[in-house]
């Protein structure tokens, strides 16, 4: 029983010291979360043509081009062009991986592990666009608007504001966030392209793949960069200022909402509250994607639509304009924006081609109007 | 040489009362600065409570590693005392904690009614309504005209703006799951419960940022709803603020500035 | 006497040779008491494994927030880089403290010594109904099953708290463990209180009724006396603890709103028709958990006096006072509810009524621990694991006991309710008591389990680190409390505030991986053991009462062959005159002179 005591000492001895070597800070490097960039599911989806090999090989010309996970770049100067600085980057990474990651995901697809659980859907960043952006709907958003959501966060969701964090974070989170946009939209259009020339399919050495790839993702990457280049002067601005919210205009902007042509009642419902017959139904009707028999929203965002996803938090639900708020921002130039650029990615449409400016500063004014009919 | 023990036990009580030794002072294992006047009673009262079982600690665990080491000598003869207790030590050790107690208890009433009691209240008018939600304060003041819910109301997320020396009154409401609203250097805390509205209110000594935190788990994002509290040194600065922060609020242009903050 | 036991052993053989059992019956489904007390245990071990498990995850966020998880990142989150998410680290909290109370505590100290010391202690044969008991066991394993099934449906675990306030908890929209893992949760939980109210209406009766001739209330031991009250606290207050998570099922499942207010919209999701109150769960649940709380240190308390006098070789010190103690805690414990809701949005009226009630239950409490000064005074103290664990019993119990005033104060509480303060106070009394308290019953009548003991050296070796371990990790968070830091955040570094309290958090961390790896040593040690631990003999401790007086080492069904013995004494009249040069002087003895003596020694 003496010799088994010994050597029960030295085990606990053994494990004692075992366990403070494990947690010491020199070992901070095991402990890194071990992330990396998965290709888009989309893509997967669309594009299975591609074959594992395919996708490997885009994987690979990924991340040359774009860094793997632990050190993202952003090649051909079009950091410094956004005037986006690389350390930046990295710090925003860093903080992203923290404190973002487990909604917005890994490679900021909006499928972190919270993400299923959340209504609406954490935004994935691999369309290239955000849902509320001073910018048109065709063009990528600007560095502003970015920050303007990390500020305010997006009311009444799961979407954080982190306004009391340091400016320099905040840099760094939306220009990370630049980056992961930048990176999802190049994925896209080099998968198209891939697909369209038949690259992956001709006889080709890795080398040769690889070479072919990343020319196309040169040549794709720059069209991006351009775009966001672009859309620092594309900023959407009310021409004239917006006019008191008198009984005649609040009075015109209630007609344009009930009007048959530009159809904000069919959504937003004559009440405002965003229950309007074509986007929601309390008769079974048939799911848009699934095609069963259901009650409820009826329509998808484009998120949901393309991953032909039936699940909750992807449904388009237009705002209810009773509630005093909004998730695009409650200032006016928010609203005008709202109106003439609509939101992207989601199924209100840009009526800033059919509206004059009076037309839609008058819709604010009857907007604000209603604005607080549901909160007391 | 077993009563050697006795060492460990005193070890922990030296361990116990040392770390707050250690601690004094020192940025988050201490009290942060009190900036408010009910602070001030809360942290005497505490230090009272700390004083009195500080003392009673002492002296039971002196006692006891006394017994410990004289009787837990195994070289001692002859049988242990035989006794069953004694009345009057019984008495004795009732009488006094029970009226210590009931004094601790009693010396609390005022600073518990000054804090929480509605009489209590001071008579300025409400300041702002803090709605919680999973997982941001969103703060609406009133205004100018005093009332919630009209164009001269100011929204903001996660920031509470207010002045030195104010009278603060406060109304609470949650809008989905319990939260509770913490402020660690007012050394307030009130929860918040969907369906109930409350009312907090505390008087902030100093000018400065301090944080706001939620102190009811409220879900996944609990430890995420961080808020400021920003005390201006004068009522001037304030409605400075508060006018530029409408002004914004109503812009109908492109805001030159991107900080939510003010530069 | 060692002819008298063989006899009687021989008449008791002979008599239950007509109805051997089968190997199902009498260590599975077994009714016998001393089985099932002992099955209590083993499932106890393991719920403890399981429990510490948790809270190691716990400890590894608040020290290393967002990094990998050694061994089970890669498994569960690989999709976030093996880094525990956000919603998890509520379910690990609230999982951990669910285990710990509801399937560890609650049952290690009730079922375990409850179900094997209760009858011996009194000299009975077996519990008043056998049956049941053996039911009050089996509902334990739903439990345990619900509890862990909840981690593997969608969404995961209860992540509301143990405490499972709605609308939180009530809701299924609230949160990702808010879905089936809450229903799962509250499904459990009464599974365990069907379990704890059999076993309560069983001990009350059996106390009552079969008590053997000359074992007078005021003769019985300070576990058995703990355990009586235990159980009528358990009879009182389970009901409503029952009826409340009944409620909150109905709310959840069925769609009803005694828990959920007007028009709540949770998650962007109508949550259900309103009408409730959410504050009335907080008060149906804090009246059974407050008597909870004593539920789980009363027998603690009880062991500790059992063990503490036996090993000081006195008699307990203020016997009377000492039950009344426990009968005051167990009354006051009725009205003290409301001090978990200083803060909610009671009525600050009553608050300063359950202030003044709360500090009154310090009372009784304070006079345990002077009275078992007062048996340590002028003791023959023997160093052995069991009055270690006592002693640490003892001692964590005076700092669990006192940090609870500063939270009975209710302007103080203002500021250190929901902090790291509370946490330490809990754990200062479940761990540093409760659990001391359950090791020194463990060691203590293991002799009498299983007829051999376990190492002292391994046992002390055990204890050291225990001890030394419990209050590197526990005692911290007293100071970190007093700092403001949170409960229940997965993140408090991202505060200003709590920014520097990294390292402290570090340490406190490594320390709790090392207490867990020194439960193995326990483990290895009960386990071995088994198999090859010393011999006992009958009374290794030379303890008086009367579970170390069976005619067999390890007694068969019904404990006291032809005839239950005769009690001429209390149990702690250790170093009495008459008795023998350590002490000894057991319950059973006649006294000198008497008419039974004579007989006795024919």
């Amino acid at each position: 029983m003496k010799a088994l005591d010994g050597l029960g000492l030295a085990v606990v001895a053994a494990l004692t010291v075992t366990g403070i070597v494990l947690m010491s800070p020199g070992r901070a490097e095991a402990r890194t979360p071990d992330v990396r960039y998965t290709l888009d599911p989309v893509t997967r989806k669309d594009y299975a043509g591609f074959g594992e090999e395919g996708f490997a090989a885009l994987e690979q010309a990924l991340t040359a081009f774009f860094g793997p996970h632990a050190q993202p770049t952003l090649p051909d100067g079009a950091a410094e062009a956004l005037g986006l600085s690389p350390e930046r980057i990295q710090h925003g990474r860093n903080l992203y991986v923290e404190k973002c990651m487990h909604c917005h995901g890994m490679s900021g697809g909006g499928d972190g592990p919270t993400a299923p659980f959340l209504v609406p859907r954490p935004r994935s960043f691999r369309m290239g666009k955000i849902k509320f952006a001073s910018t048109p709907r065709t063009s990528p958003p600007v560095h502003e608007d970015l920050l303007r959501v990390l500020q305010r966060g997006v009311a009444y969701t799961a979407m954080p504001s982190f306004v009391n964090e340091s400016r320099e974070d905040l840099e760094a989170l939306a220009s990370y966030a630049q980056f992961l946009l930048m990176r999802g939209s190049t994925e896209r259009l080099v998968a198209f392209v891939l697909d369209d020339e038949g690259t992956l399919e001709e006889e080709l050495t890795p080398e040769q793949r690889q070479q072919a790839i990343l020319e196309y993702m040169a040549e794709e990457f720059d069209g991006v960069r351009q775009s966001w280049v672009d859309a620092r002067d594309q900023v959407i601005e009310a021409p004239t200022p917006r006019p008191q919210a008198s009984e005649e205009s609040v009075a015109r902007g209630k007609a344009l909402f009930l009007d048959a042509t530009t159809e904000c009642s069919a959504c937003h419902g004559e009440d405002g509250k965003g229950q309007g017959p074509n986007v929601y139904s309390a008769e079974p009707f048939p799911d848009e994607i699934t095609g069963e028999l259901r009650t409820g929203y009826k329509k998808y965002d484009e998120w949901g639509t393309e991953l032909k996803a039936a699940e909750r938090g992807y449904e388009a639900r237009p705002a209810d304009l009773t509630r005093g708020f909004y998730r695009g921002g409650d200032r006016p130039i928010d609203l005008y924006r709202r109106i003439h650029q609509g939101v992207n990615g989601n199924i209100m449409p840009a009526f800033g081609g059919n509206l004059t400016p009076e037309q839609i500063w008058d819709l604010v004014n009857y907007i604000y109007s209603i604005r607080f009919l549901g909160v007391r | 040489m077993h009563r050697l023990w006795t060492l460990l036990f005193g070890a922990a009580a030296v361990f116990a009362v040392g770390i707050f030794f250690w601690a004094a002072g020192k940025s988050g294992y201490w009290f942060p600065e009190n900036v408010s006047v009910i602070g001030v009673d809360i942290d005497h009262l505490y230090w009272v409570i700390t004083w009195i079982t500080g003392i009673t600690f002492v002296v039971v665990m002196v006692l006891f590693l006394w017994f410990l080491w004289k009787y837990g000598d195994e070289r001692r003869p002859g049988k242990a005392v035989f006794t069953h207790g004694n009345h009057t030590l019984e008495t004795v050790w009732t009488a006094v904690p029970a009226a210590i107690l009931v004094f601790i208890a009693v010396y609390q009433y005022g600073a518990w009614k000054e804090a929480k009691f509605r009489s209590h209240m001071p008579d300025s008018p409400l300041h702002a309504r803090v709605l919680a939600g999973q997982f941001e304060w969103r703060i609406r003041y009133p205004g100018p005209d005093r009332e919630l819910y009209t164009d001269d109301d100011v929204e903001q997320v996660n920031l509470l703006h207010a002045w030195k020396d104010q009278d603060i009154v406060l109304q609470l409401e949650s809008r989905d799951v319990l939260h509770s609203f913490f402020v660690p250097a007012a050394r307030m805390k009130q929860d918040m419960v969907p369906g109930m509205k409350q009312n907090m209110w505390f008087q902030i000594t100093r000018a400065g940022e301090y944080e706001i935190a939620c102190a009811e788990l409220c879900g996944w994002g609990h430890y995420k709803m961080k808020g400021h509290l920003i005390v201006h040194e004068t009522k001037a600065d304030f409605d400075r603020w508060y006018q530029e922060a409408l002004g914004r609020q109503n812009a109908d242009q492109r805001d030159p500035s991107i900080w939510e903050r003010g530069e | 006497m060692s002819s008298t036991a063989t006899t009687i052993h021989t008449e008791a053989h002979a008599a239950h040779a007509e109805h051997e059992l089968s190997f199902v019956r009498k260590y599975i489904f077994s009714t016998d008491h001393k089985i099932i007390g002992i099955q209590f245990l083993f499932t106890v071990l393991f719920t403890l494994g399981l429990g510490g498990l948790l809270a190691l995850g716990v400890r590894w966020q608040l020290a290393y927030p967002w990094t990998k998880v050694p061994i089970f990142g890669e498994l569960l989150w690989s999709d976030n880089g093996g880094a525990m998410p956000a919603e998890v680290y509520p379910m690990l909290t609230t999982m951990h403290a669910s285990v710990m109370i509801f399937l560890v505590i609650i049952p290690g100290l009730s079922g375990v010594f409850g179900n094997f010391c209760i009858p011996l202690q009194i000299g009975a044969r077996d519990m008043a109904f056998p049956t049941m008991n053996m039911i009050s066991y089996w509902f334990m394993w739903p439990a345990i099953l619900f509890f862990v099934a909840s981690f593997f449906v969608t969404g995961g675990a209860a992540t509301f708290g143990w405490t499972s306030y709605p609308p939180g908890a009530g809701n299924l929209q609230a949160a990702p463990g808010s879905l089936h893992g809450q229903t799962l949760w509250l499904l459990g939980l009464l599974c365990v209180g069907v379990s704890s109210l059999l076993g309560s209406v069983n001990y009350i009766t059996t106390i009552v009724k079969l008590r053997t001739k000359g074992m007078s209330f005021f003769r019985m031991p300070m576990t058995t006396w703990a355990l009586f009250i235990t159980a009528i606290l358990q009879a009182f207050a389970l009901p409503v603890l029952t009826a409340a998570l009944i409620l909150q099922v109905a709310d959840r499942e069925f769609m009803t709103s005694f828990f959920r207010p007007d028009d709540l919209v949770i998650n962007n999701e109508p949550a259900g028709p309103g009408g409730g109150q959410p504050l009335l769960w907080q008060h149906l649940f804090w009246f059974y958990s407050h008597p909870a709380v004593y539920i789980m240190i009363l027998p603690a308390m009880g062991v500790v006096s059992d063990v503490i006098t036996t090993f000081a070789r006195k008699p307990l010190f203020g016997y009377k006072p000492m039950v009344l103690a426990v009968a005051g805690i167990a009354f006051l414990g009725f009205i003290v509810w409301g001090h978990h809701m200083f803060q909610s949005g009671m009525n600050p009226a009553l608050g300063m009524t359950f202030m003044t009630s709360t500090m009154l239950i310090a009372l009784p409490s304070a006079v345990k621990v002077f009275n078992w000064l007062g048996t340590l005074w002028g003791s023959r103290i023997r160093w052995t694991t069991p009055m270690l664990n006592a002693l640490a019993f003892v001692s964590m119990f005076v700092i669990g006991g006192l940090s609870g005033i500063f939270m009975a104060a209710t302007p103080v509480d203002i500021y250190i309710h929901d902090t790291y303060y509370i946490v330490g106070h809990i754990h200062y009394v479940l761990f540093g008591g409760s659990l001391f308290g359950l090791f020194a019953g463990l060691y203590y009548w293991y002799p009498k389990m299983f007829g051999r003991r376990m190492s002292e050296f391994w046992g002390k070796v055990h204890f050291a680190g225990s001890f030394v371990l419990f209050n590197l990790v526990f005692f911290p968070m007293h100071i970190l409390g007093m700092g403001g830091f949170p409960r229940r955040y997965a993140d408090p570094y991202f505060f200003e505030t709590w920014k520097d309290t990294k390292p402290m958090n570090q340490m406190m961390t490594i320390a709790a991986i090392l207490l867990g790896f020194f439960q193995l040593i326990l483990l290895l040690n009960f386990f071995l053991s088994l198999r090859r631990g010393e011999k006992a003999g009958h009374n290794p401790w030379r303890a008086n009462s009367l579970e170390w007086h069976t005619p067999e080492i390890w007694p068969g069904h019904g404990n006291w062959g032809a005839r239950t013995p005769t009690v001429h004494r209390g149990p702690y009249e250790y170093a009495a005159p008459e008795s023998e040069e350590d002490g000894y002087y057991p319950q059973t003895t006649p006294p000198p002179g008497s008419q039974a003596e004579r007989a006795h020694a024919h």
